[in-house]
């Protein structure tokens, strides 16, 4: 069947089998950022952005896209100019591996657009559907407010002096450890 | 994969969506969310018809009734002025625990009910806010939700049925949910939804403030409780009456309990055993309405 649609601002015409998933029709036409990890909705891997908000594609069939607006992270920034919220995983550490990245960094993405400063809380629901199996998840919610932070600065570069007060805090307290001549 | 899939409809309004669901018969299906059929192995389904694109994913809350749209989503219920509300309280925690985040974004509360597995967590709220479930194909026709799971939906539902509507009464109430399962958002082992009313009979022909009723121990003038993953469809609570108008002390919810154990019969699988989904059962009716009680008086209710 034909299936018309736009992809990270391009119009696109693909003839697709019926049956087919959003997952692998995206990654047959070469946009490879949207990963396979579990294929049943529990990892979000595969989280690409449909008319702006968050979808898992592998619990998506192609056809129910017909006329949607799709963004990957091909099209959020380029390796010169990343997206502010790029640039805050890697200003976090918030990527080791790298294979849950892309669907974080659309699903803080969908989160930031519907709710600019939310509470912790709401950062960790919004990711509860997003698994990282290497970063322990805590420099991933560093992330998410370090996002927030340039976001709310016109995407300037989240540099040491707008890192997260978590750091800060991290920081202050190493600070003084080393001061009173305990570190391990 | 959905094999024999030949066709997209993609309708714009209902009557469209209901004439082409009629006319391919038992070959056609709504495809709402998609959460359940993107991986279904139905070899059935020639076509598939988009309900995403009629429109119907209101949430309008009127003086005295609530009406969710098929198409509105959990995610969508989350976000809505029902989350300010403590009569719909039971449907928002549901609606926040139903699988990751992912899968809430996209699943709709019609496809939840249609598809109604025995984990689902929405229909047990339903059935404990006695929702009426607006079905459509020419004509319209709304069927009581404990009705609508004597059977499940999906035998009730004709071929063409489309349900447009869920309406939700206003109870002046309060309602809460709560699940267990091995995260947050993991399959239901065992939930519990509960709509209470408070009994402020006591204050009869007295000048009060509400903050002062609010402070005295509460009896209730209405208690249902509804249960989730313990059979194949939710389970209603009976036997309860004797609970209304007693005043709520700790032997009053250890009661609770007792009743609800002593009533179900919870179905035995390798992710646990009966007894185990029996003993739950009774804690989390419990604690449900605990959390509906803490939400009447205004208090913070996390999930
Ligand atoms: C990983 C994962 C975890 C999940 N965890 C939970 C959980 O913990 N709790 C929970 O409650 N749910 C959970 N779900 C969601 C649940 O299993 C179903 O997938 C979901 O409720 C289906 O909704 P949908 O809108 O996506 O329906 P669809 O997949 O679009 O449709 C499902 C069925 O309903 C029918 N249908 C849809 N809309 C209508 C309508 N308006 N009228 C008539 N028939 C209709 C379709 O024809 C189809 O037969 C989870 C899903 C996944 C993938
Ligand atoms: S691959 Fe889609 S959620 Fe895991
Ligand atoms: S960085 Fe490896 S899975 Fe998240």
């Amino acid at each position: 069947m034909k299936l018309e649609l736009t992809v990270n601002g391009k119009p696109c015409h693909w003839d697709i089998e019926p049956g087919a998933l959003l997952l692998d029709v995206l990654r047959e036409h070469g946009y490879t950022s949207v990963k396979r990890g579990c294929g049943e909705g529990v990892c979000g891997a595969c989280t690409v952005l449909v008319d702006g908000k968050r979808q898992n594609s592998c619990l998506l069939l192609a056809g129910q896209m017909q006329g949607r607006t799709i963004t990957t992270v091909e099209g959020l920034g380029t390796i010169d100019h990343p997206h502010p919220i790029q640039k805050a995983f890697v200003a976090a550490g918030a990527v080791q591996c790298g294979f849950c990245t892309p669907g974080m960094v659309l699903a803080t993405k969908a989160l930031l657009d519907e709710t600019p400063e939310p509470t912790d809380e709401e950062i960790r629901r919004a990711l509860d559907g997003n698994l990282c199996r290497c970063t322990g998840y805590v420099k991933i919610l560093d992330a998410v407010h370090i996002s927030v932070d340039a976001l709310k600065t016109g995407g300037q570069h989240p540099d040491q002096a707008g890192r997260h007060k978590a750091h800060q805090a991290i920081e202050e307290a190493m600070d003084q450890a080393t001061k009173a001549g305990d570190t391990p | 994969m959905l094999d024999q899939l030949t066709d997209f409809l993609y309708p714009t309004t209902v009557e469209e969506a209901v004439e082409a669901l009629a006319k391919a018969g038992g070959k056609a299906l709504p495809l709402a969310g998609g959460t359940s059929l993107a991986l279904s192995r139905n070899a059935r389904v020639e076509v598939l018809v988009d309900i995403t694109r009629l429109g119907l994913d209101r949430i309008d809350v009127d003086s005295d009734r609530i009406e969710i749209q098929c198409c509105a989503t959990a995610h969508g219920i989350t976000r809505s002025s029902l989350a300010d509300l403590p009569e719909a309280g039971a449907l928002v925690d549901a609606a926040q625990v139903s699988g990751p985040s992912g899968v809430r974004a996209a699943m709709t509360m019609g496809g939840s009910l249609a598809q109604c597995y025995p984990w689902s967590d929405p229909p047990v709220a339903l059935l404990a806010l006695e929702a009426k479930v607006e079905i459509t194909r020419k004509t319209k026709r709304t069927v009581g939700i404990t009705k609508l799971l004597e059977q499940h939906p999906s035998k009730a539902l004709t071929p063409g049925d489309l349900i447009t509507a869920i309406v939700l009464p206003r109870s002046g109430g309060a309602s809460a949910f709560l699940k267990q399962g091995l995260t947050v958002t993991d399959d239901a082992l065992a939930s519990a939804a509960v709509s209470i009313r408070i009994d402020q009979g006591q204050e009869h022909g007295k000048k009060s403030t509400r903050r002062k009723k609010k402070a005295e121990a509460p009896q209730l003038s209405h208690l249902r409780v509804a249960l989730g993953g313990l059979r194949p469809l939710p389970i209603l609570a009976t036997g309860l009456e004797d609970l209304v108008g007693r005043p709520m002390d700790d032997a009053w919810y250890e009661t609770l309990a007792d009743l609800i154990r002593s009533q179900v019969r919870p179905t035995e699988d390798a992710r646990a055993p009966s007894a185990y989904r029996r003993t739950v059962a009774g804690v989390l009716a419990k604690r449900a309405v605990q959390k509906a009680v803490e939400r009447w008086k205004g208090e913070p209710t996390p999930v």
